[in-house]
């Protein structure tokens, strides 16, 4: 029979009502709180039993500290004398039990408990979960901007979709956490002036969506990888998840060997965090080394991961000499696949702007309705790169061999070089700066439009 | 309105104090409260500890030996003009009570 249980519990630090009464609740199923980490807590076997727990916060404690301090250490002795034996302490929180049948508590001035759990909180909770609202306020802002603006993009490329909507997940639980604390911790005052206490509130209902929604959209991602992706999205995959394990794993084993050791906490928090930096700064350097390694070792002319142009200048304009830049990108998912290509002048080029540019994206899908989605959603946002002083206007299809085809109109009536083409399985948009010939639209047609 | 901090002592204060008018460890304050209320009160160990440091550092006790994590307490001077205002307050409000209450019942 296993003796150790390992459980994620989904309590958030200031709560601890809901703490104590999990304690409680395990102990009566014959499990002990041994252990609590930011991930699992460790629970060992004991005989089931009625125990009563309490949670009580010292601000001055840290994780980094080797032992409990000396001053703790007297606090856990006044507690012994009612019966009030130590369990476990994590950050600012210790633990205790009790066996007696009414014990008295180890908190029995509400205003005391409320102060003393605000000052634990200033000192952790509040601090990362502020430093964590405003990073996922400005993800979620640019995530936002992102879909407005560059709406098929996003849905193209399921890891910048999966963090897009994990910020905003994580935005929404880091509100929802600080609002929680913040409403107890205002009630919870002025119940103290009259001497009552307040339970503390739970957001596990929130926790508990937020962690399931996370999880489906990193299945996602992984599905589209597995299924729709190519080998550069399962290697930045797999580099991505490498990247994270290592540092958060290099940085808790760096303080808990130094913990171990009795370092002060001054030096184990200043080298744990080095340690994640430096780990975080090792696999990066390796990542460009890898990269320029295989690049340098190709023939040339040759890309590394397969995607070419598939129309470049020299297709259209039948040009010979010049050397111009070609950018490639390109992404897929289960719903889309997006390929975007730019052409100019390259660099050092005199007369740069005498010399054609061309821009265009491909989009690939096989459901009907993605495909409305997407013709609507280009025409939305051709007009917005006009910056809304334009219009859409069909033209005629044949020329560019296809089923439909659109025009960016101004304002003021002038045809911009911004078409909308629409094949049976693909959209094109394109972006040239000068008028095609019949035949450059036939090119286009030939290297861009359907594949039968 | 929120209370100022020691203006008025609750009731569990005024126990510490007055069982720091003589001499004796911060831990024997639970015992020697309860005793003396005869159980009816019952200060928790961690609102002990937390009072007796800021107690400590207001000037309203000093300690007076350490014996390893043991800390022996007395309370000073600035504690008994408090203790005595506060004597002084506890004793006007029963006055005030027995005045429309108790004695004078035939108002």
């Amino acid at each position: 029979m296993r003796e150790k249980k390992r459980r994620l519990e989904l309590i958030s630090f200031y709560d601890h009502t809901g703490m104590e009464a999990r304690f409680a609740q395990m102990a009566r199923k014959g499990w002990l709180i041994e252990k609590m980490s930011n991930f699992l807590w460790t629970y060992r076997k004991i005989e089931p039993q009625e125990l009563h727990f309490t949670v009580s916060y010292f601000p001055k404690a840290s994780e980094f500290d080797p032992a409990p301090s000396q001053e703790q250490q007297r606090f856990f002795d006044f507690c012994r004398e009612t019966g009030w034996q130590p369990v476990c302490t994590w950050f600012q929180m210790q633990v205790f039990c009790n066996a007696q049948e009414n014990p008295t508590p180890v908190n029995t001035e509400p205003e005391l408990e409320v102060e003393a759990l605000h000052k634990a909180c200033k000192v952790s909770f509040l601090r990362s979960y502020r430093i964590l609202f405003v990073l996922s306020l400005l993800l979620s802002l640019m995530f936002f901007s992102s879909l407005v603006s560059d709406t098929l993009r996003l849905i193209a490329s399921p890891a910048a979709l999966t963090f897009g909507a994990c910020s905003l997940i994580l935005l929404v639980q880091c509100s929802a956490e600080l609002l929680s604390y913040g409403r107890w911790h205002k009630r919870a005052k002025k119940a103290a002036q009259y001497g009552m206490f307040l339970d503390t509130p739970s957001t596990h209902g929130i926790q508990k969506i937020c962690l399931t929604l996370v999880v489906l959209w990193l299945v996602y991602w992984l599905v589209n990888v597995a299924l729709a992706g190519n080998c550069v999205m399962a290697w930045s995959a797999l580099f991505g998840m490498l990247w994270v394990t290592s540092a958060v794993m290099a940085a808790g084993a760096v303080k808990q060997a130094l913990k171990k050791a009795r370092a002060p906490s001054t030096l184990n928090r200043a080298l744990t965090a080095a340690a994640a930096f430096a780990v975080s700064l090792v696999l990066m350097g390796t990542a460009v080394r890898v990269g320029v390694y295989l690049v340098s070792d190709l023939p040339k002319g040759e890309l590394l991961f397969e995607t070419q142009a598939p129309l470049t200048l020299s297709d259209l304009l039948k040009t010979g000499g010049g050397q111009t830049l070609v950018t490639v990108s390109s992404s897929h998912s289960l719903l889309l696949s997006r390929l975007a290509v730019t052409e100019g002048p390259g660099f050092g080029q005199g007369e740069a702007f005498d010399l054609p540019t061309m821009h265009y994206e491909l989009y690939g899908t096989t459901a009907p309705a993605v495909y409305d989605f997407c013709k609507g959603q280009l025409k939305r946002l051709i007009v917005l790169s006009a910056h809304w002083k334009g219009a859409m206007r069909q033209e005629e299809a044949a020329p560019w061999g296809a089923q439909e085809a659109w025009r960016l109109v101004l304002q003021d009536g002038t045809p911009a070089n911004t078409w909308l083409l629409c094949y049976a399985d693909r959209l094109v948009r394109l972006e040239l700066d000068w008028q095609p010939t019949a035949q450059q639209m036939q090119c286009v047609c030939k290297t861009l439009g359907d594949r039968n | 309105m929120p209370r100022e901090k020691f203006k008025t002592l609750t009731e569990q204060m005024f126990y510490i104090l007055l069982c720091l008018q003589r001499e004796c460890q911060g831990v024997d304050v639970l015992e020697l409260a309860r005793n003396m209320t005869q159980g009816r009160v019952n200060i928790g160990s961690g609102t002990l500890y937390d009072l007796l440091e800021q107690f400590d550092a207001q000037g309203f006790i000093r300690q007076t030996k350490t014996q390893g994590r043991r800390r022996s307490y007395i309370i000073t001077e600035k504690d008994r003009e408090m203790l005595e205002k506060e004597y002084r307050r506890l004793l006007a409000q029963a006055a005030d009570y027995e005045r429309v209450l108790g004695k004078g019942n035939d108002t």
